[in-house]
C-alpha cells in the first residue's frame, strides 16, 4: 500500500517526506511506545515497513533510519517537534501524525491489508 | 587482525536528545561506504544507537570509537559517568534505573544492554562506580567481505 494512501486513511497530516509519499510502498507495520523495542524486534527486509508510535522526540527518525524504517505514524494527536520534523525531512523519512489512538491505526492498517511486521529472532 | 581498515571516535554530549543517534547514523554511513555486509551493517547501529543513548541518558559526556578490521568491527563507548554498580544486573532485560522522564522518551526500558548483547558477538563491560563505564563489542565481519 503507498504511502500515500495509508495518510488518507487515516486521515493523517504530512510532516516530513511528502516527496516520498508515492515511492514508499507499505506491507508491515509495528506499534511500540519502546523504541528499543523497535531495534531488538523489528526485521525490515526491502524498507516496506511502517512504525506507529506516541513517540514524538528526533530519536523516532534516528531509529526509522538505523532500522530502514520509511515511514513513522504518530499517533493520539500529539504535538511533534520541529526538531523531529526537519530531522525526517534532512533523513528522508515520512513522518504523520493523526487524530486517532494507536489501536485505532493499526486496526484501520490491518484492515487495508497491512500485516505484522517480521519479528527478528535476533542473530 | 591488525591491520585497521578504518576507525573514527565520535563526541556524545550527555542529555542532548536532539542529536541523540546521530554517531550510530554515521557509523552506519560509514560501514555502507565500505561496502560492509547489511545485516553486519544493521546489527552494528543497532548496538552503537543504545550503547550511545546510554551515554546521552546517565553521563555527561563520553565518546564512541569506531574500528574496523578486516574481520570484525569494534566498537568502544567510554564515559565517565555515574559506573553500573551491578552489571550482572544490569545485564537482565528490563532492569533499569533511568526516570520517568527517560521512559516516556521511550528509551530506559532495560532494554540498553541486553539489545547491545543481542547484536554483539563478544561484549565487555568494565565499570567503576563513580568514575565510569566502558562497553566494548565486536561484530563479526562473515567470510571477510570488506
Amino acid at each position: 500500500m503507498r504511502a500515500r494512501e495509508i495518510v488518507s486513511l487515516i486521515k493523517g497530516k504530512v510532516l516530513s517526506g511528502e516527496s516520498l509519499l508515492d515511492e514508499v510502498e507499505i506491507k508491515r507495520g509495528f506499534a511500540a511506545d519502546l523504541l528499543s523495542d523497535v531495534l531488538a524486534l523489528v526485521e525490515v527486509e526491502n524498507r516496506d515497513v511502517v512504525l506507529i508510535t506516541g513517540i514524538t522526540n528526533p530519536q523516532i527518525v534516528r531509529t526509522a533510519v538505523l532500522m530502514d524504517i520509511p515511514m513513522v505514524i504518530v499517533a493520539r494527536g500529539k504535538r511533534v517537534p520541529w526538531e523531529t520534523i526537519t530531522l525526517g525531512e534532512e533523513k528522508g523519512v515520512i513522518v504523520v501524525s493523526t487524530e486517532l489512538i494507536v489501536f485505532v491505526t493499526c486496526g484501520l492498517l490491518y484492515k487495508a491489508g497491512i500485516e505484522g511486521a517480521r519479528i527478528t529472532r535476533g542473530p | 587482525m591488525n591491520d585497521l581498515l578504518y576507525s573514527h571516535t565520535y563526541q556524545i554530549q550527555g542529555r542532548d536528545f536532539e542529536h541523540g543517534g546521530e554517531a550510530s547514523s554515521d557509523i552506519k554511513e560509514a560501514l555502507k561506504r565500505m561496502g560492509i555486509n547489511p545485516q553486519v551493517i544493521k546489527r552494528t547501529a543497532i548496538a552503537s544507537y543504545e550503547a550511545e543513548m546510554n551515554i546521552i541518558v546517565y553521563t555527561e559526556k563520553g565518546e564512541l570509537l569506531l574500528e574496523v578490521y578486516p574481520k570484525m568491527i569494534r566498537v568502544t563507548a567510554t564515559d565517565r559517568g555515574p559506573g553500573i554498580e551491578d552489571v550482572e544486573l544490569a545485564m537482565k532485560e528490563g532492569y533499569s534505573t533511568a526516570p520517568p522522564e527517560i521512559r516516556e522518551m521511550g528509551f530506559g526500558s532495560g532494554m540498553g544492554l541486553p539489545n547491545i548483547k543481542k547484536n554483539a558477538d563478544r561484549l565487555l563491560i568494565e565499570s567503576h562506580p563513580g568514575k565510569g563505564t566502558k562497553v566494548i563489542f565486536e561484530i563479526d565481519i562473515p567470510n571477510a567481505s570488506v
